[in-house]
């Protein structure tokens, strides 16, 4: 069973709180962001991996997620490639962003996977986040669960966000 | 990809393609226990590789449970053997130009294996010298708690020729 958590504008000006509910779920990208680093550092949760995802159905994606198989490492052996996969890793959904806008919507999620990153903990590559289907609103989720070994073997790189900046001020 | 499975009937060696609707595809019982009966069968494989007279290569290796999805593509690669422990789900993979993969033996323990797995590709470049034909080692496949399976790769045409990039 995974527990979804719905996270709004906190009361102070660019906090973040988990407390929402579907249609409260933050349009602004800095709150966004607050509640993913928040994620990425939050040693409480005692996750240690986090998959940014973008839909259009955060409950039914969420709550189908379980059945697959998550790839945790692979390494090559001449003619064979060996993968080990965990099921069912996920513990924790985190919504962190609503919009109308299909093209926001991926770029807020490359965004954070990208942030995600910088924070050594995001296993999915932020160019593999595409734009959702089906009809808006779109929501921006954080899947977070208790994979023992990191995927992601390569250095933490800053997230850059120029074009997303902007973004953020039309909020 | 297509899969075979080797076994013997009447003292003759029996070749069987494993279709993918098959609930079971691989039944290590059935596969060859003996060395000797799995040298024939590379025999076979290699003797009908060189008929082809084109580019090929054998790549010889070592594996647990074969994977009830053995042969499906997925990312340019073909799955051989899957074996869940410990929450963890392993699987080996093939890399995606293989056009065959063969089930020629089961063994009784790694050393074993090994052992035999060193004979074959001896054995293999000896049958495929002065040919266009590689004989090599694949690798170890993910290893159950069970017998050692013994598996050919195979390949036919330019990818396979020598010095080819893969």
């Amino acid at each position: 069973m995974i527990d979804v958590h719905w996270w709004k504008a906190g009361r102070q000006e660019g906090s973040a709180s988990p407390f929402g509910r579907p249609e409260t779920v933050t349009e602004q990208l800095a709150v966004a962001e607050r509640a993913m680093r928040s994620l990425t550092t939050w040693n409480s949760l005692n996750d240690l991996s986090v998959y940014v995802t973008v839909g259009h159905d955060p409950v039914g994606a969420i709550e189908t997620v379980g059945e697959g198989l998550h790839p945790l490492n692979r390494r090559a052996d001449g003619e064979l490639v060996h993968i080990t996969y965990v099921a069912n890793p996920w513990r924790h959904a985190h919504v962190v962003f609503r919009t109308m806008e299909r093209i926001k919507a991926t770029g807020v999620a490359r965004y954070l996977a990208a942030v995600g990153h910088e924070e050594g903990r995001c296993i999915n590559d932020p160019e593999d986040l595409f734009e959702p289907e089906g009809a808006p609103p779109y929501f921006v989720w954080v899947l977070t669960g208790e994979l023992p070994k990191k995927v992601d073997e390569r250095a933490p790189v800053a997230a850059k966000a120029p074009s997303l900046v902007s973004l953020a001020s039309e909020d | 990809m297509r899969v075979f499975t080797w076994d013997l009937e009447s003292e003759n060696l029996r070749r069987r393609a494993v279709q993918p609707t098959d609930a079971a595809p691989i039944e290590i019982s059935r596969l060859l226990a003996e060395p000797s009966q799995v040298e024939r069968v590379l025999d076979a494989l290699v003797a009908r590789l060189l008929e082809a007279d084109d580019d090929c290569a054998v790549c010889i290796g070592l594996g647990g449970t074969p994977s009830p999805q053995v042969g499906t593509h997925q990312d340019d690669l073909i799955e051989l053997f899957r074996a869940e422990r410990d929450g963890r789900v392993r699987v080996t993979y093939a890399r995606g130009r293989w056009q065959q993969v063969h089930f020629i033996g089961r063994l009784p323990s790694m050393d074993v294996a090994k052992g035999v797995r060193a004979r074959l590709i001896a054995h293999g470049r000896t049958l495929a010298e002065g040919q266009r034909c590689r004989v090599e080692s694949a690798g170890d496949g993910e290893m159950g708690l069970g017998e050692i399976v013994v598996f050919a790769l195979v390949g036919i045409g330019p990818l396979f020729r020598e010095g080819a990039e893969t």
